[in-house]
């Protein structure tokens, strides 16, 4: 015989579920972005911040400090992505323009910020992936250095040549 | 600290200050100058980032927070009905057309069955649409009221134990080929069964199946 789901189990998972909804009303917009600068696909950036959610709610307990969490759903969210990554057999095309998402409800349409994405868009991800963690994540060095598993002066090398890339991109087309 | 020095700091972090950096700007115009620059940049590069997420993501994910290899009820489940958005609406606006025990309509309702009644026309359970009741969670919701399932009643979207005027209840929400059904299952003094159908759909032939589904032990 299952043993008896009492009122505080109940209570329990209602708490969860207050927990779970907070955090979804706080990250998902933020975690959408790092997921769409990372995959540059916004079908992609959806499915990874639902699957990010889904293994949130069923490790939920492991959160015990709220101050953690956006430092812990990124976390989630990266290794997903690598993962998805892993299996994807990207098509080489010539041909392909990366998707602008310039234009797009609610966006900045400036011709700088069409400029920017365009340049981010084709950045090298050694070099996207720190800026999204700094701009994005508001990770300080030292935490990009965890995430990525670089030296602290890996990490500002990389940070260093990616601003540089982007703001040459602005210049050029000025 | 050198001009090129403090520009490879601030090109890799643009919020890293400490004293030496202070000092310098103090003393360079031109790195001062360059530093505005790269804070202008910054603010774009941040605004660029800014892309808006699909309206209705949260909702989304919310909506599928539960797994779904916790979500089969094999002694309950019969299918999962998907529901179209103009059906779900429907659903929504549920009609309360009758309870277990039966009424006459020249009768007054008493307060208890009103209390109760107006309790379920208060909920919503249409907002459960997407979500699916475990199996522990539907037999220990069952025996915490007294009673007991020996009968099919269909998927249990969601259900949970709470107090509705100071009344111990069970509340669940079936998902039925005839659309949601509401029920209340009162566990003191009368061990009443109250249900609530989607409007437009027979109310007493889903009170027949779950009367007949539901033993009070």
């Amino acid at each position: 015989m299952p043993p008896p789901y009492t009122a505080d189990m109940m209570s329990q998972l209602a708490q969860k579920q207050i927990k779970f909804e907070q955090l979804v009303n706080q990250w998902s917009t933020d975690l959408y972005r790092f997921a769409y600068w990372l995959s540059k696909e916004k079908g992609m950036a959806e499915d990874l911040v639902q699957e990010t959610f889904l293994r949130a709610w069923k490790s939920i307990e492991q959160l015990q400090d709220p101050a953690k969490a956006k430092s812990w759903l990124f976390t989630i969210l990266r290794r997903e992505h690598a993962r998805k990554f892993e299996r994807k057999v990207i098509p080489i095309n010539p041909d392909h323009a990366p998707e602008t998402v310039a234009g797009k409800s609610s966006d900045d349409t400036s011709t700088e910020a069409f400029v920017l994405r365009q340049a981010l868009e084709e950045l090298a991800e050694e070099y996207r992936e720190p800026l999204l963690l700094q701009v994005i994540g508001g990770y300080s060095m030292d935490e990009i250095a965890d995430q990525l598993g670089l030296s602290k002066g890996a990490v500002m090398t990389r940070l260093f040549r990616a601003r540089n890339k982007l703001r040459s991109h602005l210049e050029e087309s000025s | 600290m050198q001009c090129n020095q403090l520009r490879e700091l601030f090109t890799s972090d643009p919020h890293s200050q400490n004293e030496a950096t202070l000092q310098h700007l103090a003393e360079c115009d031109e790195c001062a100058e360059w530093l505005t620059e790269l804070q202008s940049f910054e603010v774009a590069l941040s605004e660029a980032m800014q892309i808006g997420a699909p309206e209705e993501l949260e909702q989304r994910i919310l909506a599928q927070q539960k797994p779904p290899e916790t979500a089969t009820i094999s002694q309950l489940h019969t299918r999962r009905h998907k529901w179209h958005p103009a059906l779900a609406l429907a659903a929504s606006l549920l009609l309360v057309v009758g309870l277990i025990t039966s009424l006459n309509d020249q009768q007054p309702i008493e307060l208890f069955e009103q209390q109760m009644l107006s309790w379920l026309s208060d909920q919503q359970p249409a907002h459960y649409l997407n979500q699916q009741a475990s199996d522990s969670e539907v037999e220990g919701m069952f025996r915490e009221v007294g009673a007991e399932l020996v009968g099919d009643i269909g998927t249990v979207l969601h259900c949970r134990i709470t107090t509705v005027e100071d009344h111990k209840v069970g509340y669940f929400i079936i998902d039925s080929e005839q659309g949601l059904v509401s029920v209340l299952l009162v566990a003191n003094g009368s061990k009443s069964i109250f249900v609530q159908s989607s409007a437009g759909t027979d109310n007493s032939k889903n009170e027949q199946r779950i009367k007949a589904a539901i033993h009070w032990i």
